[in-house]
């Protein structure tokens, strides 16, 4: 029977139950291996030899040497009938007629099951509970009771033993997770459990009707991980590895499924979004290499097994299965020079429909967004109090003090346009900021199917994303589809397919007005800045195109015409075959991603007003082809080996087309009739890009007696896009484990039930260049035309510097964690330290612009980072019906500048700094170097004389570092605190009471003392700079504390001039957000089957939904200081799952 | 099947095995740029390299907008009139080694030098015809290169000297003598005046001739103080055929009013190609063409923001922005009371201070106003329009707006000539050299010669072309030769330059410039301003050896 334990079943008392036992009612077991047993019953062959044998003793001998059960009610099956039998390597239906041949039985195969009726009362398979469920003799029956098992979903979890505390009493749930059990005391306890759940006590406390959620094992040991070109359980991982909690992730309002990961896992830090279908910043254990952008820093996106340079947007979320982050060195090694940034690895759905019937599941939610921190513009009657302050010192006011007001200025002469000056006049209060913005929404629809059988098994899905944000006609549409599929063909060979499709629809011109959206233009916010005074149309209502004498009108963007429509076709092929060396196979994955954009665009108001457009088409087709060899085995049941080799090919090509046209004689046709512009103006530009990667990689998991661990890589890889003296390197790693409570010495009743130590070594990448980086590159664009009404003359211009010796980024890093299970696994965590040094670091290097050059890529610098991580879970309270589990986060890093270009040439004795890029020997990287304001110069400053030159009353007085009585950047300048932030954490508490469930998130990233400043001075932004932008820019309501004769002691400098020194008063990004709350319930079984679902649950959840910060501006995570961007949402959403 | 199974895993496992050729599938193709190995190897390429140095030219000159304008508001002829604290308004405030503007001269210069030194580089790998080709291409190379040292020579001192493409970083820069530098640029110059083509031999209008090397090099010699060869150099100029002032009507409005000088700066009477003989090198634009140029924004920036005056009843005088009245000023730097005014006193009858060129009065044009139909000033109309700083009225320049003649898309409205925002640049080619100060170079070469009469000869060539009344040998000296300059070439000279080579800018800013000789404010220059600073940037960039900061910086 030893087999069957490791499935963890109560299964495995049957055969003593049911035969010796002689149960008296009929016995129904639901395996959870159903499926599996299909082919089981198809596949296995028996040889029985019994001469002259009771049928209890056949039925006992098939059970010894076969996994068949007979299930029967007793009483109906003549037990006693003796029969001989001899067959030698039949299936079980061959056997059976042999068996009952003149019988009164009727039999069934289900499975490994072999259910028996007596003839003519036919086959059905009762519910569980029904009158004639369980009882079992042997126990004094006093309280029949009946229940449902699920998961925290709601799924039911068929097979799922229930055992009355300390007796053999018990029983397993159906198909449906119902459980139907007679017990002997009305308060009695039960233990439910299932595998890969935490074993659960209920007291009944004179309950009948039982619901019993079981909660994942969150230590989830035996977890399928997925590492790269292959899968491990949790428990033979030795690198640091996480993998995120996707239940709630559906139940938000995250149009991308990375934001619902924000927070949630320490040493994966993702950013906020503000925009339709904008994707978020990631990183994975902070920055190492030089450059903070955060492309440099973007972990490598693994999607099912193929590395995926799209847009994680376009993947839907709920398409998602599991998400794996490869944080340590060793592990991400295996991707070896695209590594060195971490690796996260996303797995779709595959069918695995535990009942064998296909599950259809819908879901659907609807989203409000709201901006989080309202920062509203002043309306007319603010404004005018706030305006003449900008020209205090222009006549405003009366010298020399300043104070009075001078009775000839007149302010309203620094309008920039007749029309603003006429609004004024008129007393017009135009509210463009909310007229153009207003509430987002988000709408989702989701639909699949998934279902499994013994050739095939499926996982088809469409979905429907619809948003709208912040500011209006900023929208995205999705629509995906998907088709994961997997055909047995034969025992040794399966051949499927992942393959999606998604459109993405960006379309239409947001009224954050545009004017060059090809040359990447962010927007102006121009209806942020629009005075109250402006109007929109003129008397004959046509809208004015300048209101203000700066911006578009932001309606005229409206009418913009404007489709941009990105497709994405991935598919990945993928062949398995089992090599005749027992447990070698062998896998080719080929896929292919294509990806385009068709981007049009007409704006009538363009080309002074005779209407620009341009029509552009580009693709991305990437293609990659692995092959992988896989052996796993047990040798001398000791040795556990799994080991992967992998030869691989990765081609990527990019093609740009784009026309433009302006000056149309007709527009009607926009954008599809370029012809139609000036054919003189017309424009026509291409591009075409290729990189070719290759890579082979070897990697070894051992493990003895599941006790000791070893993981090695070595990958060496080759980019086309490095220098010809460079083109390869070789990344190795390795790792070791150690379960400490495997051991002998272990006390397993101990209140330490779990510790495992973990360390490794290795080295990854980065190829931090993009192709043709290592390049010099000439352009030839239109220069001049000479002479009047010439041809235009190209000119050639060599605009980067070559450097063909330019190589990897290589980081080298060790890891060392702990992970520990406590009380029973109530308790659980991880806590892993890094260390990581990165050399060789790819950085465009500012040079002397005598060069002709602003920089030049290099490999240079060591940067050393380290960081701890610390992961702790816990289920709080399990009680009844009540459950609370609570999992905290904690993470920290910090790096340091070793080394840049280890030059000396000030002859001091310590590396020099590398200034021009902001870089210090022995500092972090990401440091706010500039000006110490040590207070404000005044009236009485300029008065006496005592102001230094380059400095007005009212601009900040600068620390003078090295005492010459001047200000300069060479010698005045000085650290003023690091850009990152301290420490992160993240808490989360999930309590449920029965079928309601609620979820608090709460994420804090601080800064300590030092860490995580910021510029959020509302002169930073260059409308609210000086007097002329100030002159025809709106300002928030409230406006800021500005200085002024009267506010000597302001915060930030005089409104109107920065004098020649642009200090900045820093400020600290430090926050905690209570950033999701969700309820969800899900109905009872009873209900939903009623209707004939499955399961039904409905969710309310909020993001975002209070924020304790210090930062003035915006939103210290989204680091949008005092200006009007895209403010961070807040959302709220209510959906609903169900399946059936 | 077990066949089938072996030979499928057979198959695969070969492939597997089987790496193709690494180095092959490694190996970089550029498809959309072009590589320095394949772009300057025939002479049409090499000619391309050239074309992008007029362009750089330009970009220098003529675009970039605020920073081109530096060249003539930090002087004595303008100021900045939007408010005394406003941009460069004050020297001794503004003009420091983080001043964008002092960077953007350096980048952009050296950025042209890189460019020349490429050609340079190269050209002797290119196959040419003759020597004779390949000595013209070099010598119009040259010309660039020096125009950039000249530059950077005047207004940063002794620079560093780079002269040969670069392959690889270089951060050790020190600076050469002024002297070696202009000596550097005087070798350039000297090669194009002898290799450049005569002005009606160049391959195509626009291009560069013998004839402004030789302007150049005048200019060049009376710094280094070779007054002789800078007489040379203008007189080579003077005395070619090829050129003469224009002394009558000519061009496409010669049917309009005006005068001779008021022909010579309207769209399309630039160029040589349209019998405009005292042009010597102009910049060329071409209205929405590409590669036709950067504008030239004076008619934004130099133009006042008349369109917003108000009468005394709070009524505005003109009813919108017009062609007629030069476009969409927005007043952001104006013309000082030196330039307006005082220059042209005693003038009676000077072309250049004509009603056409320089208009001081315009007619209201709002028949809302009550003064509808008068001049503006004459009729008092603005008298109360409080107007500190000249920003909404001053005068308007003619020989730097197409009055009247502004592109069709940039008119809101054919009927009323009303524009709209784009009515801000001259949309025309530039005059980089014209030889009317060929004449006041070789002038101010008598002058320090101590040659007066001639100089006197010079300046009253000029003169009399526009009517004005001809000077006494006994009355000119630098500072005559600086006010005939500034009433000849305002808005053409770099007229910041001019004072920097002349040691003139501290002097003459005290002097003339409202910002700071006490007429608005009486901001400080130092007395070493007379270079600008070297930025910051480079200093700290240029890691491997020191870059000196000039005195007083």
């Amino acid at each position: 029977m030893k087999k069957h334990l490791k499935n963890g079943l109560l299964y495995r008392q049957f055969p003593k139950i049911g035969l010796k036992m002689k149960l008296t009612t009929f016995l129904l077991i639901v395996s959870l291996f159903q499926v599996q047993a299909n082919s089981y019953s198809q596949n296995t062959k028996l040889s029985v030899d019994l001469e002259n044998e009771s049928i209890e003793n056949v039925f006992y001998a098939i059970e010894e040497i076969s996994e068949f059960r007979f299930l029967y009610e007793s009483g109906q099956i003549d037990l006693d009938r003796k029969i001989s039998i001899k067959v030698n390597k039949k299936k079980i239906s061959d056997i059976l007629p042999i068996i009952f041949r003149g019988a009164d039985v009727d039999y069934k195969i289900r499975g490994r099951q072999i259910i028996l009726t007596k003839k003519g009362l036919g086959i059905s398979i009762p519910k569980a509970d029904t009158p004639n469920g369980f009882s079992n003799k042997n126990t004094a029956v006093q309280q029949q009771l009946s229940g449902t098992v699920t998961d925290t979903e709601g799924i039911p979890l068929p097979g799922a033993s229930i055992l009355e505390k300390g007796t053999t009493n018990g029983t397993q749930t159906d198909f449906d997770g119902n459980f139907s059990l007679g017990v002997s005391d009305e308060n009695t306890v039960l233990e439910i459990s299932y595998i890969g759940f935490i074993k659960k006590e209920v007291a009944l406390d004179g309950q009948t009707e039982l619901t019993v959620v079981l909660q994942e094992d969150t230590a989830k040991l035996e977890e399928v991980i997925v590492i790269g070109y292959g899968t491990a359980t949790k428990s033979d991982l030795t690198g640091s590895v996480s993998r995120a909690d996707l239940a709630t992730a559906t139940e938000t309002s995250n149009v991308s499924i990375v934001q619902a990961l924000q927070g949630s896992i320490a040493g994966l830090n993702v950013g906020a979004v503000t925009n339709a279908g904008q994707n978020p910043s990631l990183s994975v254990r902070g920055q190492s290499t030089l450059s903070s952008d955060g492309g440099d820093n973007a972990p490598l996106i693994v999607l099912d097994g193929i590395i995926y340079r799209g847009s994680l947007i376009d993947i839907n979320p709920d398409d998602i299965a599991s998400i794996d982050i490869l944080k340590d060195v060793s592990s991400a090694a295996i991707y070896g020079s695209q590594a060195s940034n971490g690796v996260i690895v996303v797995t779709s759905k595959t069918g695995s429909a535990i009942s064998g019937k296909p599950t259809f599941s819908y879901s659907t939610s609807y989203t409000v967004q709201t901006p989080s921190n309202r920062f509203e513009p002043m309306n007319a009657a603010e404004y005018e109090q706030f305006y003449p302050d900008i020209f205090w010192d222009r006549g405003g006011r009366l010298a020399p003090d300043f104070l009075q007001v001078g009775p000839s200025y007149v302010w309203q002469n620094n309008f920039k346009t007749n029309e603003i000056a006429e609004g004024f006049a008129a007393g017009l209060d135009t509210p463009w900021n909310e007229l153009l913005t207003g509430d987002g929404s988000v709408q989702t629809h989701n639909l699949s199917v998934s279902g499994k059988s013994d050739a095939a098994s499926y996982f088809i899905s469409g979905g429907f994303t619809d948003q709208e944000a912040y500011i209006k006609n900023d929208t995205y549409k999705r629509y995906n589809f998907r088709v994961n599929l997997d055909a047995k063909i034969t025992d040794w060979l399966n051949i499927g397919t992942q393959t999606f499709f998604t459109v993405s629809d960006y379309s239409g011109q947001s009224a954050n007005y545009d004017p060059t959206p090809r040359d990447g233009g962010a927007g102006q916010h121009a209806y942020y800045y629009l005075q109250p005074w402006a109007p929109i149309r003129d008397g004959e209502g046509e809208l004015i195109p300048n209101p203000e004498g700066s911006w578009l009108n932001p309606f005229l963007a409206l009418e913009v015409q404007d489709s941009d429509v990105r497709l994405n076709l991935s598919s990945v092929l993928y062949a398995n075959i089992n090599l005749p060396i027992d447990g070698l196979s062998y896998r080719a994955n080929y896929a292919n991603n294509y990806r385009t954009r068709d981007w049009a665009n007409f704006d009538s108001s363009a080309a002074s007003f005779q209407g620009a457009a341009f029509k552009e088409h580009s693709s991305t087709w990437d293609w990659t082809f692995d092959n992988i060899l896989t052996y796993r085995k047990t040798i001398a049941e000791n040795h556990n080996i799994n080991a992967t080799l992998v030869y691989g090919v990765e081609k990527r090509a990019f093609n740009s087309t784009l026309a433009t046209a302006r000056n149309f004689a007709v527009d009607i046709l926009g954008y599809n009739s370029l012809e139609a512009g000036d054919p003189t103006l017309n424009g026509a530009f291409s591009g075409k890009e290729e990189e070719s990667s290759l890579y082979q990689m070897g990697r070894l998991l051992y493990n003895y007696k599941n006790k000791y661990f070893f993981t090695g890589t070595v990958r060496r890889d080759g980019f086309s896009g490095f220098g010809i003296n460079d083109k390869t390197a070789i990344f190795p790693s390795a790792a070791v484990g150690w379960i400490i409570t495997q051991e002998p010495f272990a006390d397993s009743s101990s209140w330490l039930n779990y510790l495992k130590l973990r360390a490794s070594y290795g080295q990854s990448g980065r190829r931090g260049l993009g192709r043709y980086d290592t390049q010099s590159q000439v352009t030839a664009e239109p220069s001049v035309v000479f002479g009047d009404g010439g041809p235009t003359f190209l000119g050639l211009e060599t605009i980067s510097l070559a450097n063909p010796a330019l190589g990897w980024e290589t980081t080298t890093g060790t890891n060392y964690a702990i992970d520990f299970g406590l009380f029973n696994s109530r308790v659980s965590g991880t806590m892993e330290y890094y260390s990581n040094k990165t050399e060789n670091i790819l950085f465009a290097i500012a040079l002397p612009e005598i060069t002709g050059f602003e920089e030049i890529n290099s490999n240079i610098a060591q940067v050393s980072n380290y960081g701890i991580e610390a992961t702790l879970s816990s289920t709080i309270v399990d009680k009844g019906p009540w459950r609370w589990d609570a999992s905290f986060n904690f993470s920290k890093v910090r790096n340091k500048v070793e080394s840049i270009l280890g030059a000396d040439n000030d002859n001091d004795g310590v590396e020099d700094d590398l200034i021009g890029n902001g870089l210090f020997i022995g500092e972090p990287q990401n440091v706010l170097y500039d000006y110490e304001i040590t207070g404000m110069w005044q009236l009485a400053d300029e008065a006496n004389g005592s102001i230094w030159e380059g400095f007005l009353p009212g601009t900040y007085k600068l620390n003078d570092l090295n005492g010459d009585g001047m200000i300069s950047s060479l010698a005045d300048r000085k650290i003023l605190g690091y850009s990152d932030p301290s420490y992160r954490f993240g808490i989360s508490n999930t309590i449920s009471y029965k079928n309601l469930s609620m979820s608090v998130f709460v994420n804090s990233i601080q800064g300590g003392k030092e860490y995580y400043w910021g510029d959020d001075a509302p002169h930073s932004t260059g409308n609210w700079n000086k007097a002329d932008q100030l002159s025809y820019s709106n300002i928030p309501k409230g406006g800021w504390d500005y200085w002024m004769p009267e506010n000597p002691n302001a915060r930030y400098r005089r409104l109107d001039n920065a004098g020649q020194f642009e200090a900045k008063p820093y400020s600290q990004r430090s926050f905690v957000r209570l950033q999701d709350v969700s309820l969800a319930y899900t109905f009872s079984n009873e209900l939903t089957q009623k209707f004939g679902l499955s399961n039904l649950k409905l969710f309310l959840s909020g993001k975002n939904v209070a924020t304790w910060t210090d930062w003035n501006g915006s939103d210290p995570e989204t680091g949008v200081g005092f200006r009007p961007d895209n403010p961070l949402l807040r959302s709220y959403t209510m959906g609903l799952n169900v399946k059936f | 099947m077990k066949n089938i199974k072996l030979i499928i895993s057979a198959v695969f496992l070969t492939l597997f095995s089987i790496s193709c050729n690494e180095e092959d599938f490694l190996n970089e193709e550029p498809f959309d740029f072009y590589s320095p190995e394949n772009s300057f190897t025939t002479p049409e390429q090499i000619d391309l390299a050239i074309v992008r140095l007029y362009k750089d030219s330009q970009s220098v000159f003529v675009g970039g907008v605020v920073n081109t304008f530096a060249l003539f508001y930090t002087t004595d002829v303008g100021y900045d009139a939007i408010d005394p604290t406003h941009q460069l308004n004050s020297w001794a405030d503004k003009i420091t080694p983080e001043t964008p503007e002092v960077k953007w001269y350096w980048v952009n210069l050296y950025k042209m030098v890189a460019n020349a030194n490429v050609v340079l580089s190269r050209i002797d790998g290119v196959a040419y015809a003759s020597e004779a080709e390949r000595n013209v291409k070099i010598a119009e190379t040259k010309f660039f290169r020096a125009l950039a040292y000249r530059t950077l020579g005047i207004m940063y001192g002794g620079v560093p000297l780079a002269l040969e493409e670069l392959s690889a970083p270089k951060r050790d820069y020190v600076r050469a003598s002024q002297a070696d530098v202009f000596a550097q640029v005087i070798s350039d110059l000297e090669d194009g005046a002898t290799n450049l083509p005569e002005a009606d031999a160049v391959e195509q209008d626009g291009r560069v001739s013998k004839g402004a090397a030789n302007h150049l090099l005048a200019e060049m010699y009376i710094i280094t103080q070779e007054y002789d060869k800078a007489i040379a150099a203008a007189t080579a100029v003077i005395d070619n055929p090829n050129y003469a002032l224009m002394t009558e009507r000519f061009g496409s409005r010669v049917s309009e009013p005006g005068d001779v000088y008021w022909d010579l700066f309207r769209r399309n009477n630039v160029n040589r190609g349209t019998e405009n003989k005292e042009a010597i090198w102009v910049a060329q634009y071409e209205h929405l063409a590409p590669g036709g140029g950067d504008p030239d924004n004076f008619a934004r920036f130099l133009a006042p923001l008349y369109w917003q005056l108000k009468d005394d009843d709070g009524v505005n005088i003109f009813f919108s922005h017009s062609s007629q009245n030069g476009g969409r000023g927005i007043g952001w730097w104006a013309a000082s009371d030196y330039m307006l005014n005082q220059v042209w006193e005693g003038s009676n009858n000077d072309m250049r201070n004509s009603d056409f060129n320089i208009i001081r009065d315009v007619l209201v044009d709002n028949p809302e106003s009550k003064f509808f139909g008068q001049l503006m000033v004459a009729s008092g109309s603005i008298d109360n329009f409080p107007d500190p700083y000249k920003r909404w009225w001053s005068a308007l320049f003619a020989k730097s707006l197409p009055i009247g003649n502004f592109p069709a898309d940039v008119i809101a409205d054919p009927a009323t000539g009303e524009t709209n925002n784009g009515a801000s640049s001259t949309f025309n080619d530039r005059y980089m050299m014209r030889l009317a100060e060929t004449y006041l170079l070789r002038a101010e070469a008598y002058i320090l010669k101590g040659d007066q009469a001639s100089a006197a000869t010079d300046i009253n060539a000029v003169r009399s072309r526009a009517n004005a009344d001809p000077v006494l040998a006994a009355e000119v000296d630098i500072d005559y030769l600086l006010d005939e300059r500034a009433r000849e070439l305002f808005t053409e000279e770099f007229r910041l330059l001019t004072l920097m080579r002349m040691n003139k800018i501290v002097e003459r800013v005290r002097l003339h410039n409202p910002m700071h000789n006490g007429t608005y404010e009486s901001f400080n220059i130092n007395e070493t301003q007379n270079l600008w600073p070297i930025p910051n940037t480079e200093i700290e960039r240029n890691t491997e050896a020191t870059l000196e900061q000039n005195p007083g910086y």
